[in-house]
């Protein structure tokens, strides 16, 4: 999928765990997980608040696009 | 994203799955029943048969052959009857599972439509055929049910299947969802 998850990056700069944040943004780590992998087909407006709200950041801080160059791929 | 729990408690779906198992039971003593009586008929044509043939302008084995294939009829709505029943408990059982949203229950209930659809329709073909049959002699009785509500029955059921393959691309798209 062209939409890059960079949740890694924003963890490691903020030196937090995925854990911690998922304690704070009150979503399980699993599903955090799903998303920090690049796993998730969607990500709900709450979830993406929440995380940038606990991470300090903006949307476009989280996800980043790149033009793969298959537009049906999943 | 998790399933529901089980609902072994559900006194709905208990109720649901054992009066389906009864339904099921009762079926089946009633496609023995048919078929017994079918044999017993046929063996005994002389005795049964001779007069009504004769009205009928036919040869004893002859009359008695459209008498059983009648029988046989039934028999075959009763089979349907059964897949029926039996498709209906497997929706009913992945409800108490906790996941009745999945393709699976789509073409169950699709299937059920078929069924019912060919219920109705053979069991309108078996009533005129019973009609008939009943001219020659006033101990057939080969009666069967149409009625609206069946029909109104198979359109539910087609409809359902729309709405459960639509709820199951709906799910499958929220089980990505963070």
């Amino acid at each position: 999928m062209p939409v890059i998850v960079r949740l890694d990056d924003l963890l490691h700069d903020r030196r937090l765990t995925l854990s911690e944040l998922a304690d704070r943004v009150r979503i399980t780590l699993a599903n955090l997980s799903i998303l920090k992998t690049g796993k998730a087909r969607a990500i709900r407006f709450s979830t993406l608040e929440a995380i940038c709200r606990e991470l300090d950041c903006t949307p476009g801080d989280l996800l980043d696009y790149r033009d793969d160059g298959d537009p049906g791929a999943d | 994203m998790s399933t529901q729990p089980a609902r072994q408690n559900d006194t709905l779906l208990l109720v649901a799955e054992w009066m389906t198992l009864l339904l099921m039971l009762l079926v089946g003593i009633a496609m023995i029943a048919l078929a017994i009586a079918g044999i017993v008929l046929f063996l005994d044509r002389t005795n049964q048969f001779a007069e009504p043939a004769a009205q009928a302008a036919m040869s004893v084995a002859g009359f008695a052959a459209l008498v059983v294939l009648g029988m046989a009829g039934g028999l075959v709505l009763l089979m349907l009857g059964i897949r029926f029943l039996q498709t209906m408990l497997e929706i009913i059982r992945s409800v108490g599972k906790g996941d009745p949203f999945v393709s699976a229950n789509a073409a169950r209930l699709r299937a059920m439509a078929w069924l019912l659809l060919a219920i109705q329709l053979g069991g309108l073909a078996l009533g005129i055929y019973g009609q008939w049959l009943g001219k020659f002699s006033d101990s057939i009785h080969i009666k069967s049910d149409f009625s609206m509500s069946g029909l109104v029955g198979v359109l539910a059921l087609f409809v359902l299947a729309r709405v459960f393959a639509h709820g199951t691309a709906m799910r499958r798209d929220l089980e990505g969802t963070v």
